[in-house]
C-alpha cells in the first residue's frame, strides 16, 4: 500500500541545516492502520505531508499503490488526493457555507464517488443524522471534527492520513471520535496512518511507530 | 563725460551671453565712427544724430529758492541705436530712448527713469517746426529751432517743474574742437556744452532761479575694457569761471583726465591730463537702496597748477544716488577754496562704484 | 508609559512590515485620493488666484480699458497724445487669435514691453537684456510658455506655421508674468504678424481717482473708458465650473479611501490577534488607543506629503487644458506656472486625517471595547458583516430619502452636486445588500444543482466582505464614468447639430476696416454671394453681470432658422415672425431665463443710450458654452438705441460649394479692404469650435480614467487580501484534491457575480446621474439645456474594460496564489 524508500529530508533554517530524516524506509500493508507517534518537532507532520505531496522530498521515494508520489506533477497530485488519499487535520477546515450534509459530501462530490448507504452508515454512526440541514458554526468541535472524519471516509480513500485529528478536543470527546474513526476506517477497508502524540490513541490502532533522530522504529503501542 | 554707456550696461548685465554679446560688437562696426576735424553745424547738431549709437541732451542746475536754499535738478534725454541700420518711422524704428530725472531739494532727492521706443512719437528730439526733446510727458521745448530760449517741464513723484531756459552765450567744444578723446587707444566722443544758462521758474508753484548747465554728447564705441567708471564735474565759479573735467578710472596704470576751463568771456581752454590733479579726500557711506550700502568719493580736491587753482568740492548732502537700471551718484555739489570759502557750486557725477 | 508605548507601537506596526502588499494598498489608496483631490484643489485654486489677478495684465494693473466706441481698433496716434498727456501708465495691447496649420487656435498678446508702467520690475528675474533687445527689434520672437512649446513641438527659433501660411517670428521658450498660455510679442511684431497698425485696447494701469475724470476729458468721443471688473465677473461665471471639478476631485478622494478602508479592514482582521494579546498581557485600551491614534497620525502625514506631491503633477499635467478651456470659454488669462499654496497641504492633512480618522482609529475603537476573541470567529464575523450590511442599507436609504427631499430644491451647483454625492453613495452603501440578495437569490436557483456549483456560490458569502469595498468604489467610479461619458455625448450631439444650425454661412469675414457696401454690392457680388448677415453688437451689463447685445438681420437665413429652446407662439417659426415684425421683442439666450429666472413674456429693461427701453422676451434660444447673457434684436434696433455699437463681422452664404466661387469671394473681400486671415471658412470655424469643445472636456475625461485605474486597484488589493486571509484555507481544499483552476473558479466566480452586480446596477444610475447632471446642474450651473443622448453601448464598452481589468487582477492573484501556495501546503495542520 504505502512504501517509503531512502526518504531523505532536511529543511534550512537559521541554525542551520535540520536533517529531520536521513535514509527512512517504511512499508504499510493495505486496510492496515499505523500510528505514528513522535516527540513534538520530530518530523511526524512533515512525513504526513510528504506521504500526502503537499510538501517534497530531498531525495528517495514515496509510493502509494505502487504510484510514486515523489515524482508526480501538481496536477497528478491533485489527482491522487482526489481519488485516492484523504486527509484529516486538527482543524476541520469545512467549508462554512455549505451545510453539513454538502460538507460531508464534499469530497466524494470532487472524486464523483457515491454510496449511499455507507453516507446513511457513516451519518448515523457519527451520529451527525440531526445535524444535517445545519452550517458548520452552529456545532460544537467534536461534531465538526465528527463531519470532517465523515467527508475524509466517504469516498473510500485508499490511505487516510490524519494529523492529531483530535488535537482540538477534550479527552472525553477524543476517545469516542478516536474509537468510532478507527473502526471507521476498519469498516472502509481503507489504510490509515495517524500522527499522534498520544500512546494511549496509538492503542486503538494496529501498529504503532516511533520516529526518532529521522529513524522509524515499530514499537508495542498496545 | 556724463553717464556714458549706460545703454550699453543696461542692456548688457552680466547675464548676456557671448552670442548676443556678439551681436553688439559686430552692431558697432556699422555705425559711424568719431573723427577729429569735425564741423559743428548748429542748430543742426543738436537734433538727433541717428547714425551714431549712443547720444545724450543732459542738463543740470543748481538752483536757489527765495531763502536761499540750495536746489538742483538734473533732466536727461538719451538715445541708443540698437542697429546700425537707418531709423525708419513707426513701431520697427530701431532707435531706444531712456532718461532721467532728479530733484535736489532741501529736504530730500528724487529721481525717476523712463524708457521710450522712437519712430512712434512717445519719445524723440525734433528740429521742425522748433526744437523739441521728451519722453511721454518731460518734454523741453523751445520756441526757436535752436535749444534757446525754452520750456523744461517735467513731474517726478508729485512735483511739477516747469522752468524757463535762456542763454546767449556761446557754444563750448570740449577736448579738439568738440573732438573729445576718451582713452590711448582712440575711444572718443563729440562733446559740447553750453555752462552759461540762466534757469528760472517753479516746483509746485515755488519760484526757483539759478544757473544751468547742458552737455551734448554722442558716439559709437563704447568704454576702453579696462575703464571702470568715471568722476565728473561740472562747476559754475561765483568769479564766472567755468570747469568741467573727468576722470576716466582705468583697472591699471595712470587714469585719464581731461576738462575745460571757461573763463566769464566764454573763452575756452583745454586741460590735459597733465594739468589736472584730482584726489579724493572724503569717503562717505550712502544707502544705495533699503538694506544696501555703499562706500563713495564724495569729497574732493582739485589742483589746477597751470591756473593756480585749488578747489575742495563736496557735496550738497550725501544721499544723491540714482538707483536707476544703471546706479550711480549724481548731485548738487558745493565748491570751496583752500582756505574754506564758499567760491562756487556745481553738479557731479559718480559712476562705476556700483554695478547694476 | 514611554517604554510601553514603543513596544505596543512596534507590535502595532509590526503588521505592516509583514504585509507589504497591502501597506503598499494603504499608501497607494491614501495617496491617489490625496492626489486626485489635491491635484484639482491645485489648479481650482491656481484659477482663482489668476482670476484675482485679472485686475492686472501681463503683472500689471489694469484698472480701466480704453476700448473703441466705433470699431474695435485704437489709432497709434491717441495712444501717443495719452501717454504724451501724462498718462503714463497707459499702455498698449493688440490681441488676436490665429490658428496653427492642424487648427489649434493660438492667442497671441502684443504690447510694448517698454512702455508698461514699472517695466524693469515686472519682468521675470531670468529677462536678460538680449531677451528685451530680440523682443523689440526684427525677426522679433515670440515668447511663447514651456507648457505651450511643448504641446506646439516648439523650440527655440522656430517660427510656428499658422493656417494661411503666416509664420511667427521665432519662438523664444519663456513666460512673462500673467502671460498664461498666450503668446506675447512686441507690438512691432504683431503690427507686422496681423497687417494692422491699429491696438486692440489700451490697458490703464493704478491711476488715481481724481486723474480719471481728467482722462475721460480727454478721450475723444470714439474712445470709452471701461472700468475692469473682469476680476469679479470672472469668479463669478466660472464658480460653477470649480465646483464640478471640485465634485469629481472627491469623488476620486472618496474612492481612494475605499482602498484604504479596505487596507485598513484587512489590517484590523489579521491584529484582532496581536490586540487581545496585548490586552491579555495587561496593555491599558487607553495606551493602546494612543498607539493607533499614533498610527492613524502617521498613515495621515504621509498620505498627506505623498499625495499632495502627486497632486502637484496631476495639477502640472491637467492645468494646460484647463488654462486653455478657461481662456477660450471665459477669456480668462490662467498663469501655466503653479503657483504653491501651503494651505493646500494643511487641508489635504485635514482631510486626510479625518478618513483615516473614519477608516481606521473608530474601528479600532469599537474593537478595542470587547473583551475577548469571539468563540466562533466565523459566525461572529458572518454576524458582523450581516450588520454592518443592514447598517450600511439603512443609511442608504436615509440618503436616498434626503436626496428626494433635496430634489426639488436644487438651485444652485453645490446644491446639486450635494445630490449627486447622496445619490452616488446611497446606491453604493446599497450594493452589499444587493450583492448578498443576489447570492441568496442564486442559492435558491441553484439549490437542486451541483454540489460544486452551490460551493462556488456559497463562497461568495465568504469574499463578500472582503469584496464590499472594493465593489462600491467600482460601482461609483463606473456610474461616474458613464453618467460623464452619457453627458459629453449628449453635448457633443447637440452641440454638433446647433454648430451646423448656427454656423451655416460658407465664410465669416471680420476685419476692422471693411468697405460693406462695396464688397455686398448685389450688382458686383451676384455672382459668388447667395445671401448675407452683417450683425452688430455692443457689449452691456444687464443683471450684474456681462450682457451682449446683437443687432440682427432678422432675415437673414441664420436668424431663419435660430434654434429655440422655448417659444411663446404657437411654433418656433411663428414666433420668429413676430421677432421680424413686432417692435420691442427680443429673443434671449437660455442662460437668461435660466440664470436670471427671466419667463417667457417677460418684460426686461435693457439700458440704451437713450434711456431705458422695454422689451417683451419672446423666446429663448439654444447658446451653448456661453457664459455671458445674450440678447438678439433686429438690426436697426441696436443702430437707433445704442451709439457706441461694433461691427460684428459678416456671414456670407456662396452660390456655389467650387473653388472658383470662393476665389471670387474672397477677391471680393480683399478689393473690400479684407486681408487674408480676416475671414474664416465654415468647415474651419467648426474644427475650431470642436477643437476648445474636445479641450474643455479633456480633463473631465482624465479624471474619469484615474478613478477607474483607482477602483481598478481597490479591486486587486481586495483580491489579494482575500488571497492574503484565505490561503490556509485554500491550501485545506487543495489538499482535499481540489484542482488549481477549480481554485481559480471559486475566487473568480463570486467576483463576476459581484462586478456583473455592480455594472448592471452602474447603468441606470449612470443614466440618473447624467440626468441630474443634464437637466439639473448644468442648468442651474451654466444655464443652458440640451437633450439627454443616452446609449447602451458606452455601458457594453465599459463592461468590456472592467472584465479586462478583473481579468488582470484575477491573473495577478492566481500568480501569488501559485507563489504562496506550496509554503501554505507545507504549513497546513500547523496551527495557525
Amino acid at each position: 500500500m504505502l512504501s517509503i524508500t531512502n526518504l531523505n529530508k532536511s529543511f534550512q533554517q537559521a541554525e542551520g541545516n535540520v536533517v529531520v530524516f536521513k535514509d527512512l524506509n517504511f512499508e504499510m500493508a493495505t486496510g492496515i492502520s499505523v500510528a505514528l507517534l513522535g516527540e513534538s518537532g520530530s518530523g511526524k507532520s512533515t512525513l504526513l505531508h510528504l506521504i500526502a505531496g503537499l510538501d517534497r522530498v530531498d531525495s528517495g521515494e514515496i509510493q502509494i499503490d505502487h504510484s510514486p508520489v515523489t515524482t508526480m506533477t501538481e496536477a497528478a497530485l491533485a489527482e491522487l488526493r482526489r481519488q485516492q488519499v484523504s486527509l484529516v487535520f486538527q482543524q476541520f477546515h469545512l467549508i462554512s457555507t455549505l451545510n453539513i450534509l454538502d460538507n460531508i459530501r464534499f469530497q466524494a462530490a470532487l472524486c464523483q464517488r457515491f454510496d449511499n448507504d455507507y453516507e446513511a452508515l457513516l451519518i448515523d454512526r457519527l451520529g451527525l443524522a440531526s445535524q444535517l440541514r445545519k452550517l458548520p458554526h452552529q456545532l460544537s468541535r467534536g461534531q465538526q471534527q465528527r463531519v470532517a472524519i465523515a467527508r475524509s471516509l466517504l469516498h473510500k480513500p485508499a490511505l487516510v492520513l490524519a494529523d492529531e485529528p483530535t488535537g482540538n478536543l477534550d479527552e472525553q470527546s477524543s476517545l469516542e471520535v478516536m474509537s468510532l474513526f478507527s473502526s471507521l476506517v476498519k469498516n472502509s477497508g481503507s489504510s490509515l496512518l495517524m500522527v499522534t502524540h498520544s500512546r494511549e490513541m496509538a492503542s486503538y490502532l494496529d501498529r504503532a511507530v516511533l520516529l526518532h533522530n529521522g529513524k522509524l522504529g515499530e514499537i508495542d503501542a498496545g | 563725460m556724463r553717464v556714458l554707456f549706460i545703454f550699453f550696461y543696461l542692456l548688457s548685465p552680466a547675464a548676456i551671453s557671448a552670442d548676443n554679446f556678439e551681436i553688439l560688437r559686430n552692431d558697432v562696426e556699422g555705425f559711424a565712427k568719431v573723427a577729429p576735424g569735425k564741423h559743428f553745424d548748429f542748430p543742426a547738431d543738436h537734433g538727433p544724430h541717428s547714425d551714431y549709437r549712443i547720444e545724450w541732451w543732459y542738463l543740470t542746475a543748481n538752483l536757489k529758492d527765495q531763502q536761499g536754499r540750495h536746489w538742483g535738478i538734473q533732466w536727461t534725454l538719451f538715445r541708443n541705436a540698437l542697429s546700425a541700420e537707418p531709423a525708419k518711422q513707426g513701431w520697427s524704428n530701431n532707435q531706444l530712448w531712456m532718461a532721467h530725472a532728479a530733484i535736489t531739494t532741501p529736504r530730500g532727492h528724487q529721481f525717476e527713469e523712463r524708457f521710450a521706443r522712437g519712430g512712434i512719437g512717445q519719445a524723440g528730439v525734433n528740429l521742425e517746426p522748433q526744437f523739441e526733446a521728451w519722453i511721454d510727458d518731460w518734454i523741453w521745448q523751445s520756441e526757436t529751432k535752436s535749444l534757446f530760449p525754452a520750456q523744461l517741464k517735467f513731474r517726478i513723484a508729485d512735483r511739477e517743474i516747469d522752468m524757463q531756459l535762456s542763454s546767449e552765450a556761446s557754444w563750448v567744444l570740449h577736448g579738439d574742437a568738440g573732438y573729445s578723446q576718451k582713452s590711448e587707444q582712440g575711444q572718443a566722443s563729440y562733446y559740447y556744452s553750453q555752462p552759461e544758462i540762466q534757469i528760472a521758474g517753479t516746483i509746485n508753484g515755488q519760484p526757483l532761479s539759478g544757473r544751468a548747465w547742458l552737455d551734448r554728447e554722442w558716439s559709437s564705441q563704447p568704454l576702453a575694457e579696462n575703464q571702470l567708471g568715471w568722476d565728473w564735474f561740472s562747476l559754475h565759479l561765483n568769479d564766472g569761471n567755468k570747469l568741467m573735467l573727468y576722470r576716466l578710472r582705468h583697472k591699471q596704470g595712470k587714469h585719464w583726465l581731461s576738462g575745460s576751463w571757461v573763463d566769464a568771456d566764454g573763452n575756452t581752454r583745454h586741460l590735459h591730463s597733465e594739468a589736472i590733479q584730482l584726489s579724493e579726500k572724503d569717503f562717505r557711506q550712502i544707502k544705495t537702496s533699503d538694506n544696501d550700502e555703499i562706500i563713495l568719493p564724495l569729497g574732493w580736491q582739485i589742483n589746477l597748477p597751470e591756473l593756480n587753482r585749488q578747489l575742495i568740492v563736496k557735496p550738497l548732502y550725501d544721499q544723491q544716488w540714482m538707483a536707476t537700471s544703471f546706479p550711480y551718484w549724481e548731485g548738487v555739489v558745493l565748491v570751496d577754496d583752500e582756505n574754506g570759502v564758499r567760491v562756487g557750486e556745481g553738479y557731479m557725477e559718480l559712476t562705476g562704484y556700483q554695478s547694476p | 508609559m514611554q517604554a510601553n508605548l514603543v513596544w505596543v507601537l512596534k507590535a502595532v506596526f509590526s503588521h505592516y512590515w509583514r504585509h507589504g502588499w497591502q501597506t503598499l494598498f494603504l499608501l497607494v489608496g491614501l495617496i491617489a485620493g490625496v492626489g486626485l483631490w489635491s491635484g484639482v484643489q491645485i489648479i481650482n485654486q491656481q484659477a482663482r488666484l489668476s482670476y484675482e489677478q485679472a485686475d492686472s495684465l501681463l503683472g500689471v494693473q489694469a484698472s480701466y480699458w480704453i476700448r473703441s466706441r466705433t470699431d474695435k481698433a485704437i489709432e497709434v496716434a491717441d495712444y501717443i497724445s495719452l501717454r504724451r498727456a501724462g498718462f503714463r501708465q497707459i499702455f498698449p495691447v493688440v490681441e488676436a487669435q490665429v490658428s496653427t496649420e492642424q487648427g489649434q487656435p493660438i492667442s497671441i498678446i502684443a504690447t510694448d514691453l517698454f512702455a508698461l508702467p514699472n517695466n524693469l520690475q515686472v519682468g521675470d528675474e531670468d529677462d536678460t537684456a538680449a531677451d528685451w533687445l530680440s523682443f523689440v527689434q526684427p525677426p522679433y520672437r515670440a515668447w511663447v510658455p514651456g507648457e505651450l512649446a511643448n504641446e506646439l513641438k516648439l523650440e527655440t527659433g522656430d517660427q510656428l506655421l499658422l493656417r494661411d501660411g503666416r509664420r511667427l517670428p521665432p519662438a523664444l521658450i519663456k513666460n512673462h508674468s500673467q502671460q498664461g498660455r498666450q503668446i506675447l510679442m512686441d507690438i512691432a511684431a504683431s503690427f507686422e504678424l496681423l497687417n494692422r497698425e491699429t491696438f486692440s485696447y489700451l490697458v490703464v494701469g493704478n491711476i488715481e481717482a481724481g486723474q480719471i475724470s481728467q482722462l475721460e476729458t480727454l478721450l475723444p468721443d470714439r474712445m470709452e473708458l471701461v472700468e475692469n471688473q473682469q476680476h469679479l465677473d470672472l469668479r463669478e461665471l466660472t464658480e460653477s465650473l470649480h465646483t464640478h471639478l471640485s465634485a469629481m476631485s472627491l469623488l476620486s478622494f472618496a474612492v481612494g479611501l475605499f482602498i484604504v478602508f479596505n487596507a485598513v479592514r484587512f489590517s484590523l482582521w489579521y491584529r484582532r490577534a496581536t490586540f487581545l494579546s496585548l490586552r491579555l498581557m495587561g496593555v491599558s485600551a487607553s495606551l493602546l488607543l494612543s498607539a493607533v491614534l499614533i498610527e492613524t497620525l502617521l498613515w495621515s502625514l504621509i498620505g498627506a506629503g505623498a499625495g499632495i506631491v502627486v497632486g502637484l503633477q496631476i495639477g502640472k499635467v491637467l492645468l494646460p487644458g484647463l488654462g486653455a478651456s478657461l481662456h477660450s470659454l471665459y477669456d480668462a488669462t490662467v498663469d501655466t506656472q503653479l503657483i504653491w499654496q501651503f494651505d493646500t497641504l494643511f487641508k489635504a492633512w485635514g482631510i486626510t486625517l479625518l478618513g483615516l480618522f473614519w477608516a481606521l482609529t473608530w474601528p479600532l475603537y469599537q474593537q478595542l471595547r470587547r473583551n475577548s476573541l469571539p468563540a466562533n470567529l466565523i459566525s461572529r464575523v458572518s454576524l458582523d458583516e450581516r450588520r454592518s450590511r443592514h447598517y450600511l442599507a439603512l443609511s442608504s436609504s436615509a440618503l436616498i430619502i434626503l436626496s428626494v427631499i433635496l430634489y426639488p430644491r436644487i438651485d444652485n451647483a453645490i446644491s446639486g452636486f450635494l445630490l449627486l454625492g447622496l445619490i452616488l453613495f446611497g446606491a453604493a452603501w446599497l450594493l452589499p445588500t444587493l450583492l448578498a440578495f443576489t447570492l441568496r437569490l442564486l442559492s435558491g436557483l441553484t439549490s437542486k444543482s451541483q454540489l460544486v456549483t452551490r460551493w462556488l456560490i456559497g463562497d461568495g458569502w465568504t469574499q463578500l466582505p472582503a469584496l464590499r469595498t472594493a465593489m462600491m468604489a467600482l460601482l461609483l467610479a463606473m456610474t461616474a464614468n458613464l453618467g460623464v461619458g452619457t453627458l459629453v455625448d449628449s453635448f457633443r450631439s447637440a452641440f454638433v447639430g446647433w454648430l451646423e444650425v448656427r454656423q451655416s454661412a460658407d465664410i465669416y469675414l471680420r476685419a476692422s476696416q471693411i468697405d460693406y457696401e462695396r464688397l455686398l454690392d448685389p450688382q458686383k457680388s451676384s455672382v459668388w454671394l447667395a445671401d448675407s448677415h452683417r450683425r452688430i453688437g455692443l457689449t452691456s451689463r444687464w443683471q450684474g453681470r456681462p450682457a451682449l447685445i446683437r443687432g440682427v438681420d432678422t432675415l437673414a437665413p441664420d436668424s431663419l432658422q435660430l434654434p429655440l429652446a422655448q417659444w411663446s407662439e404657437e411654433t418656433a417659426e411663428s414666433t420668429l415672425k413676430v421677432w421680424q415684425t413686432e417692435k420691442n421683442t427680443l429673443l434671449a439666450n437660455e442662460q437668461v431665463h435660466y440664470l436670471a429666472g427671466i419667463r417667457l413674456n417677460q418684460t426686461i429693461q435693457l439700458k440704451t443710450d437713450q434711456g431705458p427701453v422695454d422689451y417683451r422676451v419672446i423666446g429663448f434660444f439654444y447658446d451653448y458654452g456661453n457664459p455671458n447673457y445674450q440678447f438678439y434684436l433686429p438690426y436697426d434696433e441696436v443702430v437707433s438705441y445704442w451709439k457706441q455699437y461694433h461691427p460684428r463681422g459678416v456671414a456670407l452664404w456662396l452660390n456655389n460649394n467650387d473653388t472658383i466661387t470662393l476665389q471670387l469671394a474672397q477677391q471680393a473681400m480683399r478689393d473690400a479692404g479684407a486681408e487674408t486671415g480676416d475671414w474664416i471658412l465654415q468647415n474651419q470655424v467648426r474644427k475650431l469650435s470642436l477643437n476648445i469643445f474636445e479641450r474643455t472636456f479633456t480633463i473631465t475625461a482624465a479624471m474619469n480614467a484615474l478613478t477607474m485605474i483607482v477602483a481598478a486597484i481597490a479591486l486587486l488589493a481586495s483580491l489579494l487580501a482575500i488571497l492574503q486571509e484565505r490561503l490556509p484555507q485554500f491550501a485545506q481544499w487543495r489538499a482535499l484534491g481540489v484542482r488549481s483552476q477549480e481554485q481559480m473558479l471559486i475566487i473568480a466566480c463570486p467576483i463576476l457575480i459581484f462586478v456583473f452586480v455592480a455594472w448592471l446596477l452602474a447603468i441606470p444610475l449612470g443614466a440618473l446621474l447624467s440626468w441630474i447632471l443634464i437637466h439639473k446642474l448644468n442648468i442651474v450651473s451654466f444655464g443652458w439645456s440640451m437633450p439627454m443622448r443616452w446609449d447602451i453601448l458606452p455601458a457594453i464598452q465599459l463592461g468590456g474594460v472592467i472584465l479586462l481589468v478583473v481579468a488582470a487582477t484575477l491573473m495577478l492573484a492566481n500568480w501569488q496564489l501559485r507563489r504562496r501556495m506550496p509554503n501554505a501546503l507545507a504549513q497546513l495542520g500547523e496551527l495557525a
